[in-house]
């Protein structure tokens, strides 16, 4: 009985799961001590679901990011797709039309956008950081012409604001979201056939096609993933901003990269930690939430951040060749 | 010192962890001369090479150029010794022009100084006197060379040694890929450099092909020196005969016979250029061998069979009726299985452990839509057992493994997916002998629950002792097929170098 409790609970963070990033867990945990007594605010209920309400469009759109980096791919647009997909959700609410109508044209667009960079990248050829470059420009660009710069205001409809601004049992509904989407994106790459394809794919391409993987199939299936988990981000925001703005999202393809790396999933694919993921994103956001407490210039918060990858990345290669 | 020869090695040994690579080589090469380097696979042939260009250091044994020892630890030092080397994958660089590629490294500039601009007219003179005036051939000069024939790209591997003042230039396999025009401009250059006094070394399995260039042939044979003969005292069946020796006693299983009813059949099986009318059939529990020079088709008739690369016409037949099989997908749902050779790059999933590297071509059997841990567990651990792996249980990590277990997991992993067809690429490469009789009682226990097996292997005297009839390709033809128990190495090497002779040609019936 002990033997397979202990088996079940270490499988969720074993190595054949993606490892995770002991380091950075520990590193989490003396960082949370010593905000303790640095800033004796930050452990307020209310300044810890705020913070945690901070990391959910990073979390979400990392969840699906660990997919494609597990794979030994890379999406850039996920910044753009957020902003194009809350720009088509608000305005569909300010022209009235109903809630889960507006929500899923919004989420529609995030999920063609996925479909358009997985058909580049397998069918077309193009290198996927290349192609979700491209991408990633055209989808602000379209923002961009269409608001002229000006955010879309008034989606204010009472239903639509629940999604992204109310609470259930104290704690925010966008937190609870972000929890499920975790659970099902847990479920899906480490106790499905798919999850397993996508981690064979990132580990070895050729052996992958040569045990019958359908991998462009499944490639086109990833970015389609990751398009529409910007999308819900970008709902999300929408949601609790009741409105669209033209820069929303920008350079969060580059904040959802490191919330991955900082979990521990390294870029050449094969392995994948989830759970990593979401320290990561958690502890950007802490880190954020920390500085602002102490009073730190905001200026300073990209040093620190870029250092946090450093240290992180440095740490999991350590212990790593430790292990080897 | 003048009448030192140009190059002699002496009691060359190298070792690879615990086998003996190379054990007391001795070669002599004298200016004008072109020796021969034959043998099979894993003789020693490329080690050897490999430590005269610099690019492997030698554990044992003396290398001296015109009498002068020298040290041969980088590429380097072997360019500086006036050694070249044409591998067989040619190392141009593919945007840059043939000027360019020649001076690679060396350019000449217009200046001394390093930071001189380069002098691209001089480079592109030099480059034309070398391939028209001495080499004779016309290559374009203004293109890169990712845009030339084969034939061409190596010309300027060649003129790029002619420049570089080398002395001793070493070609492997360098027709492998050639036209006949091309090859017989090949050969004329060899006249040209060896009257030159250069002095060449020239490695080929077409033994027919080398015999007519050049002047001494050197065999080797499983790290050792078995033959230095002028090549007046030769012929074809005497060197294969030099090259394989003896064989070794190995561990084969008594054979199982076969059924009678035919499992796969392939029909005028064609990818052009590559293999042509490929006509045969397996039948249940029978061990079909096939071997073949590198190049001969045998492994892309496989990959084609498998649907990992595209065929032109032909059809393939499971159980009698037609497969439609356009990629592996579709093959392992016909229940077709394929063990690639290369384990590393097109077998294993090395982040992953043992139970995911065994399960993953058949995932159904963990569960219908949630994989359960227990389960692959469970299937991991029965095969570990059945099939002798050693290894710490379904969670160890794949690359803990030693070669030879590795490869039972990979056998594993297609037993797992229920195979009617079960193609195996040189199944016991780069495992050890104990593993390989191992994994010959596999395969044949695999026939005998009703498999039909297909082994490609470049081992004769494997396929001899495993399989029931052996099938010998040669230039993307089935150039005999020949019953295993009465057939000798001799005739398949011999089947695997000359053309197909009329009456072997109805070939493929099983029976």
């Amino acid at each position: 009985m002990a033997d397979i409790a202990a088996t079940r609970l270490r499988s969720p963070l074993t190595l054949a799961r993606g490892g995770g990033n002991a380091g950075v867990y520990l590193a989490f945990v003396v960082l949370l001590v010593a905000l303790g007594f640095a800033a004796p605010r930050f452990f307020t209920f209310g300044n810890l679901t705020d913070v945690l309400r901070q990391a959910v469009p990073i979390a979400v759109i990392a969840f699906g990011a660990t997919f494609v980096i597990g794979m030994r791919g890379i999406d850039l647009s996920v910044g753009s797709t957020l902003a194009l997909s809350g720009l088509v959700t608000a305005n569909l609410i300010v022209l009235g039309y109903p809630v889960p109508l507006a929500c899923a044209g919004g989420i529609a667009v995030g999920a063609v956008i996925g479909l358009v960079n997985g058909i580049l990248i397998t069918k077309v050829g193009i290198t996927d950081f290349i192609a979700t470059m491209a991408i990633m420009v055209i989808s602000r660009g379209i923002v961009l012409v269409y608001t002229q710069g000006i955010p879309i205001v008034g989606a204010s409809d009472p239903a639509f604001r629940m999604i992204g601004q109310s609470y259930v049992g104290g704690v925010p509904v966008p937190v609870i979201l972000t929890a499920i989407v975790f659970a099902i994106a847990f479920y899906v790459l480490y106790y499905t056939r798919f999850g397993r394809f996508v981690l064979s794919i990132g580990s070895n391409p050729d052996a992958a096609r040569l045990v019958g993987i359908p991998t462009d199939k499944v490639k086109i299936a990833v970015y389609v993933l990751v398009g529409v988990l910007s999308a819900f981000a970008g709902v999300l925001l929408t949601s609790r901003l009741e409105a669209a703005m033209p820069e929303a999202g920008q350079g969060y393809e580059l904040d959802v990269i490191a919330a991955v790396v900082i979990g521990g999933t390294g870029l050449s694919g094969g392995r994948a930690t989830l759970f990593g993921t979401a320290v990561g994103a958690v502890l950007m956001a802490v880190v954020r939430n920390a500085l602002n407490l102490l009073n730190v210039n905001t200026f300073w918060h990209q040093v620190v951040i870029g250092t946090i990858i450093l240290i992180a990345v440095a740490a999991d290669r350590f212990s790593r060749r430790q292990k080897a | 010192m003048t009448n030192a020869p140009l190059l002699e090695m002496k009691g060359i040994a190298k070792r690879f962890g615990n086998t003996k690579a190379l054990d007391g080589i001795d070669l002599v090469l004298n200016p004008g001369e072109v020796l021969g380097l034959v043998g099979e696979n894993g003789a020693g042939k490329s080690t050897l090479m490999k430590i005269l260009s610099g690019a492997y250091a030698r554990d044992e044994g003396t290398i001296a150029v015109r009498g002068k020892v020298v040290d041969l630890n980088t590429p380097k030092d072997g360019s500086r010794a006036g050694i070249a080397i044409i591998y067989q994958e040619l190392s141009l660089f593919p945007d840059f022009d043939a000027a360019e590629n020649i001076f690679a490294g060396r350019e000449l500039r217009r200046g001394r100084l390093s930071a001189s601009p380069l002098d691209h007219s001089a480079m592109r003179a030099a480059a034309s006197r070398i391939l028209k005036g001495e080499l004779g051939v016309d290559v374009p000069l203004d293109r890169p060379v990712r845009e030339l024939s084969l034939s061409h790209r190596q010309m300027i591997e060649i003129a790029k040694a002619i420049s570089s003042n080398a002395d001793i230039i070493i070609m492997d396999e360098p027709t492998e890929a050639l036209e006949e025009v091309e090859r017989k401009q090949l050969f004329a250059i060899i006249k040209k450099l060896q009257q030159a006094g250069k002095a060449l070394i020239y490695v080929s399995h077409r033994i027919q092909e080398l015999l007519g260039i050049v002047s001494r042939v050197m065999v080797l044979r499983d790290g050792g020196t078995v033959a230095d003969l002028p090549v007046s005292d030769l012929d074809v069946d005497k060197v294969v005969g030099a090259m394989i020796g003896g064989s070794l006693a190995k561990q084969f299983p008594p054979r199982v016979p076969a059924r009678s009813e035919p499992s796969l059949d392939v029909r005028g099986l064609t990818k052009r250029g590559v293999f042509d009318d490929i006509t045969f059939s397996v039948a249940k529990g029978e061990i079909l061998g096939v071997t073949g020079l590198e190049g001969s088709g045998k492994s892309a008739l496989l990959r084609a069979i498998f649907g990992q690369i595209p065929h032109d016409t032909g059809s393939i037949l499971i159980d009698g009726k037609q497969a439609a099989i356009s990629d592996p997908t579709d093959a392992i749902r016909q229940h077709v299985a394929f063990l690639p050779a290369e384990r590393k790059t097109e077998g294993i999933f090395p982040q992953h452990n043992v139970g995911w590297n065994l399960s993953i071509a058949n995932l159904r059997t963990l569960g219908k839509i949630t994989l359960m841990p227990k389960k692959e567990r469970e299937i991991a651990s029965g095969y570990i057992s059945k099939l002798g792996v050693k290894c710490d249980g379904a969670a160890a990590d794949i690359t803990s493994l030693s070669g030879g277990n590795q490869q039972k997991v990979m056998l594993a992993r297609w037993l797992l997916t229920q195979p009617k067809v079960l193609m195996l690429e040189e199944p016991t490469r780069g495992v050890d002998v104990r593993a390989k009789a191992e994994v010959y009682t596999l395969i044949q226990a695999a026939a005998k629950d009703g498999c039909a097996v297909i082994v490609v292997s470049a081992d004769n005297a494997e396929l001899l002792g495993l399989c029931h009839r052996v099938a010998v390709m040669f230039e993307g033809r089935i150039s005999a097929v020949v019953d295993a128990a009465t057939s000798k190495e001799e005739t398949l090497a011999l089947h695997s170098v000359r053309p197909p002779q009329g009456h072997h040609l109805q070939g493929g019936t099983h029976g």
